[in-house]
């Protein structure tokens, strides 16, 4: 199995039948969208709510969740995807820092997932499911050839999410 | 629209080096010095600033286990963010020696109050006390978050955090050793680098 790494903002989209997609997100949400029919799938690393500066370089598509979707949509239909048989899944978003207090200044993960959420609804994207918040960090793998969606980590063995 | 990413030159980087180097050697590492009372050696490793989609390329600097991290901003005239990290056993002699206890086995609520302070004395303190009187720039530290993970997951919020506004993140890189107990804290200084241009600037004005 061929592994390709996400890196931090970045979007990649296969259909390759012999890749696994893979990333680690803390308080960022990995994306994956998937086309069971023409198994396509893609996955971005999201790190900010939506860019609220209006530029970005073309490296770091993924780094904001509007432009992530949008962007990940575009290279899937460009390799021949449907997007009206796009599925979507998210892992991660989870808060990582705690203050005292329980003060919500490190809240961006669930800012991101709560973003996510509803461009996916804005676009009719149907959201299969979704392993975010908690305080921890995740692995999350998309195998292109089943469309099946893991995650884990140092002290949680990989889990199956879901199969998109 | 495709965003021009301006990278910082050599000359810039040096300079940023012994600028955040000046802050830190005088202030943090004798505020730690106190602290433990014992003597505190400071090296601050790197300083560079590196693409936000090869943010990994940091974490592999840092030791892949479990880490102790206090996480402050800097928000004001200039924003940055100020990362502390420890390993496990360092953490747990640091808090045992704050709390005037012998060992301790596991961190507990007052454990991770402690070192949440220590963060705050070190960073809030005494960095942006020195920072302030270098710059005469007014920057107020935030409550310190205090979180129990890998490196990798560590960073990227502070890598957040500093995206919004940037694709270039400078970091700074240094490391604080206590000679006597062998405790190790080191520290992150991450900022954009507009940010970081604003203290090179300003580092111009007091000189002269």
């Amino acid at each position: 199995m061929n592994q390709i790494h996400v890196a931090i903002g970045a979007v990649v989209v296969s259909v390759d039948q012999e890749t696994e997609l893979n990333t680690f997100v803390g308080s960022c949400v990995a994306l994956c969208l998937y086309d069971p029919y023409a198994k396509i799938g893609g996955m971005s690393h999201i790190m900010l709510p939506k860019n609220g500066i209006g530029k970005s370089n073309h490296n770091e598509s993924g780094k904001y969740a509007d432009q992530a979707i949008e962007i990940t949509i575009k290279m899937m239909i460009e390799k021949g995807a449907d997007a009206k048989r796009i599925k979507a899944s998210i892992a991660g978003g989870a808060k990582i820092f705690s203050t005292e207090s329980g003060e919500s200044i490190f809240n961006v993960g669930e800012k991101n997932t709560a973003s996510i959420k509803e461009i996916l609804r804005e676009k009719r994207i149907p959201l299969i499911s979704s392993h975010v918040g908690m305080t921890y960090g995740r692995w999350v793998k998309l195998d292109i050839n089943t469309g099946k969606m893991t995650v884990s980590n140092n002290k949680h063995a990989e889990e199956l999410v879901c199969e998109l | 629209m495709k965003m021009e990413v301006i990278r910082m030159n050599k000359n810039e980087l040096e300079k940023l080096h012994r600028i955040i180097d000046s802050y830190i050697a005088p202030r943090t590492s004798s505020s730690l010095s106190k602290l433990l009372n014992e003597p505190v050696e400071h090296r601050l490793t790197k300083v560079t600033d590196v693409e936000i989609s090869k943010m990994e390329d940091i974490i592999k600097t840092v030791p892949q286990e479990e880490m102790y991290a206090v996480y402050l901003k800097g928000e004001g005239d200039v924003h940055l963010g100020m990362l502390i990290f420890l390993k496990e056993n360092d953490a747990m002699k640091l808090a045992s020696r704050l709390l005037g206890v012998k060992t301790m086995n596991k961190l507990d609520a007052l454990g991770r109050s402690s070192i949440s302070e220590v963060g705050n004395i070190l960073m809030a303190g005494s960095f942006l006390n020195a920072l302030s009187d270098g710059t005469g720039f007014q920057v107020t530290g935030s409550v310190p978050g205090f979180a129990i993970e890998s490196a990798r997951a560590v960073l990227q919020y502070p890598a957040s955090d500093i995206a919004s506004t940037t694709d270039i993140i400078v970091t700074a890189d240094a490391v604080l050793h206590a000679t006597q107990s062998d405790i190790t804290v080191r520290i992150l200084i991450m900022l954009g680098e507009n940010e970081a241009k604003k203290l090179i600037d300003s580092d111009k004005r007091v000189s002269k």
